[in-house]
């Protein structure tokens, strides 16, 4: 009987010894795969930002659109009338 | 006595064979048992530094400047793999170029590292070939902007900062690395404890700039035309807010490559007469001199103590204003002999020349500014006239914020705020005023005299159409081998914008231009305008458009230099935008939308240039972008009351009105 529940003990402190290792693979898996998720976001993210950055936009602007950057006497700031509270 | 029979001996032999085996046990599980645990542990686990992830960089609103990602390194075993043709395939795909596709194939090579790094998902499925390891580490990611690069400084491959904001917070930036416990198994895997004591990492902090990213491009841009139109060996742009001391841009070319680090605080130069209101701030500030006072000059030069001293724009007497606006030499020498020794010694050091200003970057140069006790005779005329000092951008800079915010010398910061792991701010930049060096009013009556100087003066092409901007030009000759030379020039400009409650003030320095001229004038000058305008026109470029909208326009023109007209400036210049404290007066400004329409108008100098009145148009029944559009057509500023469709305006449609002058559109609400 003491055999019985000494095999039984050992065997559920292997079990959860084991199902503790496959647990800690898994969250050491998706951990990588998060920073792997997270360095392609910002590889995405700063190739958005150099793609829309002024560098690339204004000779594409001024040459293909022949738009040019506005003067300051072409930009006129509107004033809204205050507005009831 | 009975002899023990066969089986007694083999009894007592188990029997004691059994309490030997107890006796060990015991001896092994409670005297030895520390020893065996280690051992143990020895075999079965190991011990792993993790490294603490490095903080990122953020500009002021929040764009990535620099940031920590892991990246994937691979390399081939060639003698391993099996399908090497396949392996090849694989390798174009992910754009490794032929030659080294074939170093990685070629089978008499034991081991071959593709010089490249890749993101961990795009060679996750090669990884798994035979003869290919796959190998992560974390890489700095930097902004490819050039100038911002220089402010920020760099790591090495071992993590290590080399210079810039990486090695000042460095400590900030790095964290804490941990550590864990990891399990070795047959398979050399290295799975990680499940009964772990690791000490988790502490990530680094992330460090908010008070640069702004558009900003900074404009600046690089504009100085980077400026560089290659002036054959220039280098250039400088530093961009500050005068109210709470944050450096909005700091952009720096040298062709040189062997500069690095930021030259904008490393390295110093002689100002030449952009130190020029300082001195007419002593003299006011001392009551010495009033803006309104002429002094005699002659034929524009002067000797003084064996040194002769010219003006570019001759006239036989100036006023003080005068002075600064024609950025006469014989003037500002002849004032400054009002003033002992002593006093200008401490007038300049009080504006915070000769010493560092704390900044966050390493190798801040102090500049020199020499006790009275070491000048020569000439001294205090090189002074006045901005020689015999140095000064690095950073202070010349901070100086001219003290004139913009009435009188208080803040201390420059470029850090905004640092945050914790946890989005919490850990520290938050509070505007910190040095010293009151001079009072408001005298600090008006010095904005005055350079808004002189743009509307007029030697800094004519910093001016803008709709927008009052201050400055002073300077123009100051470099030294070579330790002598002044006629060939090599560092012309400049220091300008603050708007003039009424400067939002910016804005330093251009280009070094020893080459072709075409080399006055700060005609050199620095218009580089400072291309950067306003810029700026003004960019979504985001840290202007507060409220106030903006709220500034006084420019008059117009007053004559060309050359002219001996005395300028009176006011004793006191109160801008209607500021209230004591720098505070701004939201009452003019209330209502007022940041929004910016930028109108296909034609290219002109400005539309608000004085002509002859005309009609104001009708533009009742009009949309109103149309009504707005029709009226600035027709040279009109425009005020608008009310956002529903256009009811009328004031003055009435068919009034006539000068070009420029303000009509208010009153819509339906």
């Amino acid at each position: 009987m003491a055999m019985i529940g000494f095999v039984l003990l050992a065997a559920g402190v292997i079990w959860r010894r084991a199902t503790g290792i496959q647990h800690a693979k898994e969250i050491r898996a998706l951990e990588s795969q998060l920073s792997e998720l997270e360095a392609q976001r910002a590889t995405l993210r700063e190739e958005i930002r150099n793609a829309s950055s002024r560098s690339v936009l204004l000779p594409i602007a001024q040459n293909r659109l022949n738009m040019h950057v506005a003067a300051d006497s072409q930009i006129v700031i509107l004033q809204r009338p205050p507005t009831p509270r | 006595m009975n002899r023990p029979d066969r089986i007694t001996l083999i009894h007592s032999s188990l029997i004691i064979f059994a309490l030997a085996l107890v006796g060990r046990a015991a001896q092994v599980q409670l005297w030895q048992r520390a020893a065996w645990m280690a051992k143990a542990e020895r075999q079965h686990f190991t011990d792993a530094k993790m490294t603490a992830t490095r903080g990122n960089i953020f500009d002021v609103s929040g764009v990535p400047l620099a940031q920590t990602s892991e990246f994937v390194r691979v390399s081939v075993a060639p003698r391993e793999v099996k399908d090497r043709r396949q392996l090849a395939r694989d390798l174009r795909r992910l754009g490794v170029d032929a030659p080294m596709i074939a170093r990685a194939t070629d089978t008499t090579r034991a081991w071959s590292t593709i010089p490249k790094h890749f993101l961990p998902n795009t060679v996750a499925a090669i990884a798994k070939t035979r003869g290919v390891y796959a190998e992560a580490f974390a890489q700095r990611d930097y902004t490819p902007r050039y100038a911002t690069r220089r402010i920020l400084g760099r790591v090495d491959a071992r993590g290590q900062p080399l210079d810039g904001i990486e090695l000042a917070l460095d400590s900030v930036l790095r964290g804490r690395n941990g550590r864990a416990m990891m399990l070795r198994d047959p398979r050399s895997a290295r799975p990680e404890s499940p009964s772990d004591t690791a000490v988790v990492p502490r990530a680094g902090e992330d460090v908010v700039l008070t640069i702004s990213q558009d900003l900074q491009e404009i600046a690089e841009r504009a100085l980077n035309d400026a560089v290659e139109r002036g054959g220039a060996s280098g250039g400088d742009i530093l961009i500050m807010d005068p109210y709470s001391g944050e450096i909005r841009a700091l952009a720096s070319i040298r062709r040189d490559p062997r500069s690095s680090g930021s030259p904008l605080v490393s390295e110093p130069f002689e100002p030449g007469s952009t130190l020029k209101p300082f001195v007419a701030a002593a003299l006011l500030a001392r009551n010495r001199a009033r803006a309104d006072e002429v002094m005699e000059l002659g034929d524009g030069t002067w000797e003084i103590e064996g040194r002769t001293v010219h003006d570019e724009h001759k006239a036989p007497r100036f006023s003080l204003a005068d002075v600064i606006r024609y950025s006469s030499n014989v003037g500002i020498a002849k004032f400054a002999q009002r003033l002992s020794h002593a006093e200008q010694y401490q007038s300049l050091r009080d504006f915070g020349f000769g010493t560092s200003t704390g900044i966050s970057l390493p190798a801040e140069a102090s500049g020199l500014l020499r006790p009275p006790e070491k000048w020569s005779k000439q001294s205090s005329v090189s002074l006045a006239i901005g020689y015999e000092i140095s000064v690095t951008a950073l202070q010349l800079a901070t100086a001219y914020a003290a004139l913009a915010n009435g009188g208080e010398l803040l201390e420059p910061t470029l850090v905004k705020e640092i945050r914790g792991a946890d989005g919490v701010a850990r520290y938050r930049h509070e505007r910190r005023v040095v010293r009151r060096v001079i009072d408001a009013r005298v600090a008006a009556t010095v904005r005055q005299m350079l808004i002189g100087a743009v509307e007029g003066g030697t800094a004519d092409e910093a001016g803008l159409g709709n927008f009052q901007v201050a400055g002073k030009t300077g123009t100051a000759k470099r030294t070579i081998n330790g002598r002044y030379r006629d060939s090599s020039y560092t012309p400049s400009f220091v300008g603050l914008f708007p003039a009424d409650r400067p939002q910016y003030v804005i330093l251009v320095k280009i070094d020893h231009p080459t072709v075409g001229s080399i006055f700060g004038g005609h050199t620095a000058a218009p580089v400072s305008k291309v950067v306003l305008e810029a700026a003004i026109a960019a979504r985001d470029a840290a202007l507060d458009r409220r106030a903006l909208a709220a500034a006084a326009p420019p008059p117009p023109k007053p004559p060309k230099s050359g002219s001996t007209e005395v300028v009176k400036a006011p004793d006191t210049v109160a801008p209607r935008a500021v209230l004591a404290g720098g505070r701004i007066d939201t009452s003019a400004s209330e209502g007022m939308v940041p929004y910016v329409a930028s109108l296909p108008l034609p290219r002109v100098a400005s539309p608000v240039a004085p002509g002859p009145p005309h009609a104001i148009p009708e533009v009742r029944g009009l949309a109103l972008r149309d009504a707005v559009r029709e009226l600035h057509r027709a040279g009109f500023r425009v005020q608008l009351a009310g956002f529903g469709d256009p009811l009328s305006t004031s003055p009435v449609a068919g009034a006539m009105a000068a070009p420029g002058s303000t009509v208010r559109l009153v819509s339906a609400p």
